[in-house]
Order: structure tokens, then C-alpha cells, then sequence
């Protein structure tokens, strides 16, 4: 292993990717994808001129009965879409809190179903808390895992960010620091969500498919129309990956988005089990909630270090300045 | 292996040309270029349709940017590749790799031997997107710490020490990976 790693990795990933071929498709499906994204953004500019017309339809669509699926204009997405990025620009006034859900179906090759968790995320201007916990049988509820960021020097254009873990498994905890231009983001952060949201819906093909009760909200439900092929997995048809949004009526802060992907494995299985191909669907829900930054809700950003467990050298290295 | 340098699929119409005409040269480019594109975007999402999703989202931001490409596009669609893979599949990332926490103990079924280099490329998907990239950038591409540094927008430096990090990373994670079949063996055994 000390030895010669690079050209078994180099083999390794040559073997991974044998055969592969590019279908030549997909130039078209991303023609396609970028026409209809244009199309979007001239909806939206049409929109913003009419924003009175608008907000009229907007009021009788949202708070009213679930329309069929299909049955809302282009100009009423662009309506919403642009609400929703507004909203996420401003979300800066809120504690973030989500919870994450992953799901799989038959055949997948990694964890199994039953060994699944949760990942629960609390996010407030630039300060963050992640908690891994297990969803099993036996230990459920349990953390397993739990790491938080919070900006603790800014100047002269730089931010240091302390990063803290804390290995439940192992009964250790580590501090780290980054020092760059711009705080070290965590990916479940609020503005990592919203800057990603907004991306996703930049994409401009995303359709209201009606209304559906989420977390107590009777939510818009937006769903993204991929170009990407649908895929046949134990005799269901999925078109993948796709990502379905469910948005608050009086807010427009997003309340649920379910992010849907597949893979396939040619060669061997993690676990070693010689197949030519394999598919599994993985579903990664996540539920928002925007609290007021109340002390009790400020509260769960903090991390307790556990009685008994050992401090230990961070596995990069970056030991915090002094003071920091 | 093709090095970065080599510009086949040219010549490229000019920023002010139509979609259509756009659409024609890319396709000529990706039927002649275009499976080691998606090999190198398989390696870095870890799946053939991740892959190809992230190879589509690329061609389809280099012809929305076509007109404001100063120099070789196939140069802007392979940084664009790396970009978009250490950023928009940041949050998948964070999954993966939380998810060795929860994975429970191997049935019998892995206690064969694991392939040495099946089971590197594996440890390679749950490394960090950036250090995922380098790696890729280095020992699949085959590119130069000067040519990954201009594909990823950083320094030498930054390609180097992200390089050994890697490495190191990967060497750790497979004496743990031995350590476990060690134990499994040795308990097999007894």
C-alpha cells in the first residue's frame, strides 16, 4: 500500500469507467434544457412588467383549491419562482432548522435501509449546528455524529471559522480553523440551502403541480421537468434525477424539497458481489422550518461537548490561533 | 489517456454563432471527445447517470456562455466540469460522507477479498469533492500540477497539497478498510 498506490488507483479508475460512451444525446438534451431556460427568463421578464396582472393571478391561484396538475401558466411559475428567491434572500431574518431523511430502494448497495438516520441542521447568520443520528432499530435517536461552524474573527478582509466534531463512536472531539476570504460554508447552512435552491429554480424548468398539506402549510408543490431519461427500476419508471419543491403560499420560504437520484455499479459491489449492472433510487427528503431567533431557539446552534470524551489533533491539522 | 492539451473536435464557431451551429460542433466534439468527458464526470459523482447529468449541465452552461468564452471552449466546458462537480453536489457529498456512520456491520457476503483497486476507486468517491477532483485531474487525466491548477482556477501549491492530502486519506482509509477484513478474517478464523 506504501507503494505504488497511483498507478493501482490510475487501474482502479480506468476499470471503473471502461467502456464507457458518451451518447452524443446528450448535446441535445442540453440544447433543450438551455432553450427552455431561456424561455423561462423572458417569462419572468414579462412577468415583472405585469406585476400588478400577476399578483392577481397569484392570489386567486395559491390560497384557492389545488389545481390540476399543468393547470397553472408559465407566468404564474415565473411568478412564484421569483417570490421564493426573494424570500430566500431574505432568510437571513430566520433560524434555519431541517431535518433530512434519506431513502433507498431494493437493491441498493450501501447502507442498508434499516441502518438509515437523519441529519438535523440548525443555521443562523453564518453559525451552524448538524447532528447525524441513527434511525435504526436499536440506538434510535442516537447521535452518531454532530459538527458546527461558527465565524469567530473577521478582519482586514479575512474570516476565520472554527469547525467542532464530535465522533460519538469513537468518544472524541476535534476544533479546527480556515482562514480565507469568505466563511467557511457548511453545506446545511441557510444560505447554502438558499444559494442552492436558487439555482435549482434559475434553471427555469420547474412547473406547479398543485398543492399539497406539508408540515401543516398547504404548500405549492414545484417540480422540476427534467431532460434527463427515465429509468426503469424493480418495474417502476423514474425520470431522474429530479427535484420536487414544496413552497409556503404566504411566505414563499421552501417548507420541503426531495431530491431523487439513481446509480448503477458495473464491475463489483462495495460488498464485493459480482454484478454487470445495478440501480437503486435514493431519495433525499429534507423538511424546513424558519423560526424566529428566540434565546430557546438560538439555543440548539450550541454544541455540548459530552462528559468523558477525548479532545483530539484535527485530521488536517489546522489547530486554531490563539484566541480564536 | 488524452492530455488537456490536445484540441481535437475544433475548429469552433465563433462567439456569434447561432444555437444551431453551436449545437452541430458540439455534437462533433462529444462524439470525438466526449467518453473521456464522461468518464472523468463519472469519477467524480461516483455513477454513470450522475455522471452524464453533470456532463449535460456543463455543455449546456458552456453554450449559454459561448459568446463571453475568450480562447478554447473545450478548456471552459473542463473547468466547468470541475466547478459545477465541487459545488452543486456539495450537499450529496455531505451525505456521503456521513453515511459510513451509519452503514452496519458486513453480512457474510464481504468476506471475499476485495480487489485492491475496485476497492481504492470506492474510498476515492468518499473523499472531499476538491481532493476527489485533484486526484482525478492528476492520475486519470494525467495532467500536470500546472495544467489541474489552470483547470481548477487555484495555485500549484493548492493542486499539491490537495494531492497529498488525498493520497494520504486514501492510504488511511485503506489500512482501516484492512484493519476491519483483518478482523473479520481473524474472527472467521477463531
Amino acid at each position: 500500500m506504501s507503494t505504488g498506490i497511483e498507478d493501482l488507483l490510475r487501474e482502479g479508475m480506468e476499470r471503473f469507467t471502461v467502456g464507457v460512451r458518451a451518447d452524443p444525446a446528450l448535446v441535445r438534451h442540453a440544447a433543450r434544457r438551455y432553450r427552455r431556460r431561456r424561455l423561462a427568463a423572458r417569462g419572468a421578464i414579462a412577468a415583472g412588467t405585469a406585476a400588478a396582472a400577476a399578483a392577481a393571478v397569484a392570489i386567486s391561484v395559491l390560497p384557492g383549491p389545488s389545481p390540476a396538475p399543468g393547470a397553472v401558466h408559465a407566468t404564474d411559475v415565473a411568478f412564484i419562482v421569483r417570490h421564493v428567491q426573494r424570500a430566500l434572500a431574505n432568510h437571513d431574518d430566520y433560524l434555519q432548522y431541517t431535518r433530512t431523511a434519506p431513502t433507498f430502494s431494493a437493491g441498493y448497495v450501501g447502507p442498508s435501509p434499516a441502518a438509515t438516520g437523519y441529519l438535523y441542521a440548525w443555521s443562523y447568520r453564518g453559525q451552524s449546528r448538524t447532528v447525524t443520528a441513527s434511525a435504526a432499530k436499536a440506538g434510535k435517536g442516537r447521535p452518531l455524529d454532530e459538527s458546527g461552524t461558527v465565524v469567530v474573527r473577521a478582519a482586514h478582509g479575512m474570516t476565520t471559522t472554527a469547525f467542532v466534531e464530535v465522533v460519538y463512536g469513537r468518544k472524541t472531539w476535534f476544533r479546527e480553523c480556515y482562514t480565507g476570504r469568505t466563511p467557511r460554508s457548511d453545506p446545511n447552512s441557510a444560505s447554502s440551502w438558499a444559494a442552492q435552491v436558487r439555482r435549482d429554480l434559475s434553471s427555469g424548468t420547474f412547473v406547479v403541480a398543485g398543492h399539497q398539506r406539508v408540515g401543516g402549510v398547504d404548500a405549492i408543490k414545484l417540480v422540476e421537468k427534467s431532460n434527463t431519461p427515465i429509468v426503469s427500476v424493480s418495474g417502476k419508471r423514474f425520470r431522474m434525477p429530479s427535484l420536487t419543491l414544496w413552497v409556503d403560499p404566504t411566505t414563499y420560504l421552501p417548507v420541503r424539497v426531495t431530491t431523487m437520484w439513481f446509480s448503477t455499479l458495473a464491475g463489483k459491489t462495495p460488498l464485493n458481489a459480482p454484478v454487470t449492472q445495478l440501480a437503486s433510487i435514493e431519495v433525499l427528503g429534507t423538511d424546513f422550518r424558519w423560526l424566529p431567533p428566540t434565546a430557546a431557539n438560538l439555543a440548539n446552534l450550541n454544541i455540548t461537548i459530552p462528559r468523558g470524551f477525548r479532545q483530539v489533533t484535527p485530521p488536517r491539522s489546522r489547530t486554531c490561533p490563539q484566541g480564536a | 489517456m488524452t492530455p488537456a492539451a490536445d484540441t481535437g473536435g475544433g475548429p469552433w464557431p465563433g462567439p456569434g454563432a447561432g444555437l444551431g451551429e453551436r449545437v452541430i460542433s458540439l455534437e462533433r466534439f462529444v462524439a470525438e471527445r466526449g467518453d473521456m468527458l464522461l468518464r472523468t464526470a463519472i469519477l467524480l459523482t461516483g455513477s454513470r447517470e450522475a455522471g452524464e447529468d453533470l456532463l449535460q449541465a456543463a455543455l449546456e452552461r458552456l453554450m449559454r456562455q459561448w459568446r463571453r468564452i475568450d480562447g478554447d471552449p473545450e478548456g471552459y466546458l473542463r473547468r466547468t466540469l470541475y466547478n459545477l462537480a465541487t459545488d452543486g453536489w456539495r450537499r450529496q457529498g455531505l451525505w456521503r460522507r456521513k453515511l459510513p456512520l451509519l452503514e452496519p456491520a458486513p453480512g457474510p457476503d464481504a468476506l471475499a477479498a476485495v480487489d485492491l483497486r475496485d476497492e481504492l476507486v470506492r474510498l476515492l468517491l468518499q473523499l472531499p469533492l476538491r481532493q476527489r477532483a485533484v486526484i482525478v485531474l492528476r492520475y486519470f487525466e494525467q495532467l500536470t500540477e500546472d495544467e489541474a491548477a489552470e483547470v481548477l482556477g487555484c495555485s500549484a501549491g493548492t493542486v499539491k497539497s490537495a494531492t497529498s492530502r488525498g493520497l494520504a486519506r486514501l492510504r488511511e482509509l485503506s489500512r482501516h478498510a484492512g484493519r476491519a477484513e483483518a478482523g473479520r478474517s481473524k474472527e472467521r478464523s477463531s
